[in-house]
């Protein structure tokens, strides 16, 4: 990992839960930080780093699970460890079905707990370099003509020369140059790449978390 | 015979007898001076009956005139005696009228007894016969003296005397002597009527008649007789009652169930009805003494009632005690006794009085049903607690996942080189704090779910919700419900039993969030407080939930519930429970949204420190 300690985010209104995680995760060299409620964690976490959230399920005012939903709403894409108390197996399912990383239940073995929040780690990471990815292609998509634009969704959509010079009224040979300034400013060699490249754009934000 | 001697002869018998009556009457019962008094008045009428019998047949002046100075001395006692009645019987005359009055006859009397000429008459020429009543009587001839006014004023003064006397003692706020009608005033006014008239006829010379004033003053003796009747009516109807009274006490005491005794205390003989006996298993035979009694009590409570007889000596002398009695059987027998102190003067219990119930069935009875309060109270206290076993599982879980993940942060921190020794020092400190809070969360609930007898000790009702509170946390979190808790510090404690004082909470609680299960989770607030409330201590509970039904009261019934799968005991369970403190709990609808229940119960006499 990078020589700047990954974050690990604690939501749990126990505050002796709060500090003892706090603990262990700061033994391990993470860079743990604290909240006593979802609320409070909205104000103080930065979406600019790499980092997971341990979240408590059953809290007053606002649950796990409700919480989890404002996340998505509001486009923040931070893998989630639930920590559950004891045997609470529906909820636990309903959790990953939403999208958690992983569920735990207190009281949790650290090797568990290490395991899990570097998964999650893992995860958001991966988040990061697609989303980083996904922007650098948004910036040369950017960069072609409208005209351009058209050629390559009708090229990426399997259309040959000839058929797309027929489409807009035109002469294959202009196509041909389009179509070549299209590869190169998208950086690409291959009309697979190419395909791949738009099928990346299409997808957005769809890239599961 | 003559009709005149036939009239006033019967007149003067009937009056001698009634007298005699009346005067018997005060020897039995000295304390009945209006019978004195009316003896006097109609020995005195009889008196002056033989002298005007005799005045009617006197055939010199001068005979006449003697007889007429004696009329006057019979008079003068007659009236004296009405007062005297009239103060006795009454007590409501004024003494000045009193006083003039006496001080008026007396002077007529010395009058009538000055050398010369009588009261009436300046002097009497003669005396004539006339016919009365078919018959030849005499009468005097004479002229009248100036000083007639003054017997004139003293009938008006006796008129007015016994009138004020009569409207006092109507206006007096007194039922018992409002009974005494004043018919005393009517004779009194029929007597001055025809008395007056008699002497204007008499003295002036309107017309030839012999004095009757006898007659009328047998108006005077039959109101007096009437008053007097009806008082002796009177007591013979209380006395009737006090033998119907003492006849019904007789039945109870014999009915085995109670007794009654008297307690000489000096001689430390106690005298008990024969129910008694029976009662505390004393022999027939046996003298009693206090000691006796005592050594049949349960060794339990001796020492209580002995404190309590030393107690009521001390104080008012009144004695009320619950206690055991040993019987042959198991159970012992409860009792209920009441008695009352007499001193004397110098402030030295003499005797005691009083009465001993035998209660063992109502104890039973009450102990039966606390059983099955307690029986109840337990099942209610099991279906809650299982409606809260995630949230228990969490407040067991939660200090040990505390200890744990400390622990291990421990080993991790020791195993650095060098090792953090600070941080090891604190995750101790917390692991046993944890450890503490798990033992207490265990021994809270192994006490919940035992199957106990009510224990009655003071508690702080802030502590009760301090504990309900936590026990709860973890299921009203999860539910999104969040407490608001304002409790002032000084309350003082309360008698009662903590877990099931925690029980009612705890189902208020769970109560409040189910009420707002529906509605958005920002919106679920339980809001608890706790306040004094007069002798009580008070504790409520809101919720922000939909409300209560209009027929508030329906809730505290068994059977009723608004959960699918409830049982719909709890409030009802709450209220006897609440009862059993000796507390009320009753629910509202505020102004605003949601369900308000209160919990009163009496605080201690111990202030909170």
């Amino acid at each position: 990992m990078s020589a700047e300690p990954d974050t690990i985010y604690i939501v749990d209104d126990e505050p002796g839960m709060r500090k003892a995680l706090c603990r262990l995760l700061r033994a391990e060299g993470f860079d743990a930080r604290a909240f006593a409620s979802p609320r409070e964690f909205l104000a103080g976490y930065d979406a600019q780093t790499i980092a997971c959230l341990l979240l408590d399920v059953a809290m007053p005012e606002l649950d796990g699970m409700e919480f989890q939903q404002i996340l998505a709403q509001r486009g923040l894409r931070i893998p989630i460890v639930f920590l559950t108390a004891h045997g609470d197996i529906p909820m636990s399912v309903r959790a990953v079905k939403a999208g958690a990383t992983d569920f735990l239940t207190k009281p949790v073995n650290d090797a568990d707990l290490l395991r899990a929040v570097r998964a999650a780690l893992k995860t958001a990471a991966r988040l990061a370099a697609e989303q980083w990815a996904h922007k650098a292609l948004a910036t040369r998509h950017a960069t072609l003509t409208p005209r351009e634009k058209e050629v390559m969704a009708l090229v990426v959509k399997g259309m040959l020369n000839k058929q797309i010079a027929a489409h807009f009224g035109t002469g294959e040979q202009n196509i041909k140059i389009h179509r070549s300034r299209v590869m190169a400013k998208m950086g690409v060699l291959s009309l697979a790449d190419l395909v791949r490249a738009a099928e990346r754009l299409e997808g957005g934000n769809s890239a599961g978390v | 015979m003559n009709p005149t001697t036939v009239i006033w002869s019967a007149a003067a018998a009937s009056c001698v007898t009634l007298a005699m009556v009346h005067l018997l009457s005060w020897c039995w019962n000295r304390e009945s001076k209006a019978s004195l008094w009316f003896a006097g008045t109609a020995l005195s009428v009889a008196l002056l009956a033989c002298i005007e019998s005799a005045m009617m047949r006197a055939q010199e002046p001068a005979g006449f005139l003697a007889l007429h100075r004696w009329g006057h001395v019979a008079f003068f006692v007659i009236i004296l005696c009405i007062v005297g009645f009239v103060q006795s019987y009454y007590r409501t005359g004024r003494w000045w009228l009193v006083w003039s009055l006496i001080g008026l006859r007396l002077l007529i009397l010395v009058l009538a007894f000055v050398p010369g000429p009588t009261f009436n008459f300046r002097e009497i020429t003669a005396m004539e016969p006339v016919v009365f009543l078919g018959e030849t009587v005499m009468t005097p001839r004479g002229t009248p003296t100036p000083w007639e006014f003054l017997g004139n004023a003293s009938g008006i003064l006796l008129l007015a005397f016994v009138i004020d006397a009569a409207v006092r003692l109507q206006r007096r706020d007194d039922s018992g002597e409002k009974r005494r009608t004043p018919v005393m005033a009517v004779g009194v006014v029929l007597f001055i009527l025809s008395c007056t008239v008699n002497g204007v006829l008499i003295h002036q010379g309107k017309a030839q008649v012999p004095y009757f004033i006898t007659l009328s003053f047998l108006f005077v003796i039959a109101a007096m007789k009437f008053e007097l009747s009806r008082d002796m009516l009177h007591a013979a109807r209380l006395a009737a009652e006090v033998r119907e009274n003492a006849e019904s006490m007789r039945l109870a005491a014999g009915a085995g169930e109670l007794a009654l005794w008297r307690w000489d205390i000096p001689r430390d003989r106690i005298w008990v009805s024969p129910g008694g006996r029976e009662l505390y298993g004393i022999p027939s035979e046996q003298a009693i003494g206090i000691q006796s009694v005592l050594d049949t009590l349960h060794e339990d409570d001796r020492e209580t009632v002995s404190e309590l007889i030393t107690r009521a000596f001390a104080g008012s002398g009144a004695f009320q005690a619950v206690y055991r009695v040993k019987t042959s059987r198991e159970v012992p027998r409860w009792i209920s006794a009441r008695g009352k102190t007499e001193f004397a003067p110098n402030g030295e219990p003499v005797r005691m009085r009083g009465v001993s119930v035998d209660i063992t069935s109502r104890i039973l009875a009450e102990q039966d049903a606390a059983r099955h309060r307690d029986e109840l109270a337990h099942l209610s206290r099991v279906t809650t607690l299982n409606e809260l076993s995630g949230s228990l599982a969490h407040e067991i879980y939660q200090p040990l996942a505390i200890i744990l993940s400390n622990a291990q942060a421990a080993q991790r921190l020791l195993a650095r080189t060098p090792p953090d020794l600070d941080e090891v020092r604190e995750i101790l400190v917390d692991i046993v704090d944890e450890d503490l809070r798990a033992g207490q969360v265990i021994e809270r609930l192994r006490s919940l779910f035992k199957r106990g007898q009510t224990k009655t000790t003071p508690v702080f009702l802030n502590e009760i919700v301090d504990e309900a509170v936590a026990l709860a946390h973890h299921n009203l979190a999860a539910r999104g419900v969040t407490t608001k808790v304002s409790m002032p510090s000084g309350l003082p404690q309360v008698m009662g039993d903590r877990i099931q004082l925690q029980q009612v909470l705890l189902n208020l609680l769970l109560n409040a969030a189910d009420a707002m299960s529906l509605q958005a989770p920002e919106t679920r607030h339980i809001h608890l407080s706790t306040a004094r409330s007069g002798d009580s201590v008070r504790l409520t509970v809101r919720d922000e939930g939909p409300g209560l039904p209009d027929d508030v009261e329906k809730i505290f019934q068994p059977f009723n519930t608004s959960k699918p799968g409830g049982l719909g005991l709890g409030l009802a369970i709450s209220r006897s429970i609440v009862a059993a403190h000796g507390g009320r709990i009753w629910a509202e609808n505020p102004p605003a949204r949601g369900a308000v229940f209160h919990i009163e119960i009496p605080a201690t006499n111990l202030e909170a420190a």
